[in-house]
């Protein structure tokens, strides 16, 4: 017992000896980034109140670039939507349909041709579903020019290319979705069912949940990166332009659940017993 | 450490294709894709599976390349 005892306590001291070993090594960089980062910032931000003063000094400026933007989004909102869904839907029903003649004429025991299709069948899908962002955006921007810009003649344009959008990408997942199920007669769930997502993860194998836990960690940490990035050029925005304090909370509010969320999950998944699916 | 199989050729011994042999062991074509591959170790209970499909043990199926080496040595 007591030798066992010696041979932990000499381990564990071993350990500390090898973080602090590496802390020592990588806090040199880390410490080298976070001068030039405070210098940069300082210098920005700097610059910036030197902008304010002197060529944003006049309110009105502000204003006229508030309305310049608000008025060029706004306006242009339906002719975007629109473009953007008649290019981008496009390319998404071409790969589906590419998918499916290849289906329905190659060679179903040669393992490529699956490949193949499931490759284009991502693109499709990734493809709609950032139209769907986007259009979020330009028809947030049509609402706000109505509300703010008095442009009222945008907004149903805005609304019909907006739902027709909504509606055309429905159309699209759905038939992707039911191609998958052919494919992969293992697949459940319909995407009008609430729980599509859950179901589909459910009948997913131990293999595809991996991939998508993998580009799920890649996604948050991006996230995480993109969080830090937007609180930094909001602070020097918000000493330039008057944004007031909306952006920098959504911001916040969606970093802090993204962090809650994770942990929460990690801890329950640490005292929850763990097997796969096979 | 890379993990080398032969569970295509076995599939290949049986003539059944990527989409069957994941019926019969409740995994997807793309899981035996990727394990195929290599890029995908399965786990305990999927190589015990996959194994008893072929009537032989786990190790016949998947090997640690250190293995391997050691064998050679």
């Amino acid at each position: 017992m007591q030798t066992n005892n010696l041979i932990l306590e000499t381990e564990n001291t071993g350990k500390i000896k090898e973080n602090r070993k590496e802390n020592k090594k990588a806090s040199k960089s880390f410490i080298v980034i976070m001068i030039v980062s405070m210098l940069v910032g300082g210098i920005i931000g700097g610059l910036s109140t030197v902008v304010k003063e002197d060529f944003l000094k006049d309110e009105r400026i502000n204003q006229v670039i508030g309305k310049f933007f608000m008025t060029v989004i706004g306006t242009s909102s339906p002719f975007v939507m629109g473009l953007i869904g008649i290019v981008g839907f496009s390319i998404s029903i071409h790969l589906y349909r590419k998918s499916r003649e290849q289906y329905k004429n190659g060679n179903k025991e040669d393992e490529a041709l699956y490949e193949v299709i499931e490759k284009k069948l991502s693109y499709a899908i990734a493809i709609s579903s950032s139209i769907l962002v986007i259009d979020f955006f330009f028809f947030e921007a049509s609402t706000y020019y109505m509300v703010h810009g008095n442009g009222f003649a945008f907004i149903i344009p805005s609304v019909i290319i907006f739902l027709g959008s909504i509606f055309v990408l429905l159309i699209i997942q759905q038939k992707i979705v039911d191609f998958e199920k052919e494919m992969n007669p293992e697949k459940m769930g319909s995407i009008y069912d609430m729980k599509f997502q859950s179901k589909w993860m459910d009948s997913c194998d131990e293999a595809e949940q991996l991939i998508t836990y993998k580009s799920a960690f890649a996604a948050f940490r991006m996230v995480n990166i993109l969080c830090i990035f937007l609180m930094v050029s909001l602070s020097l925005l918000s000493l330039c332009f008057q944004i007031g304090l909306l952006p920098a909370f959504v911001v916040t509010l969606i970093w802090f659940t993204m962090q809650i969320v994770y942990v929460k999950e990690s801890i329950c998944l640490n005292n929850k017993k763990m097997k796969h699916t096979s | 450490m890379p993990l080398n199989n032969k569970l295509k050729e076995y599939r290949a011994k049986m003539n059944i294709n990527q989409q069957e042999m994941g019926q019969l062991v409740n995994a997807s074509r793309q899981t035996i894709s990727l394990i195929e591959r290599g890029d995908y170790s399965p786990s305990v209970t999927l190589a015990i599976k996959i194994s008893n499909v072929f009537g032989v043990t786990v190790e016949d199926i998947f090997q640690y390349e250190e293995d391997l080496e050691n064998a050679d040595k």
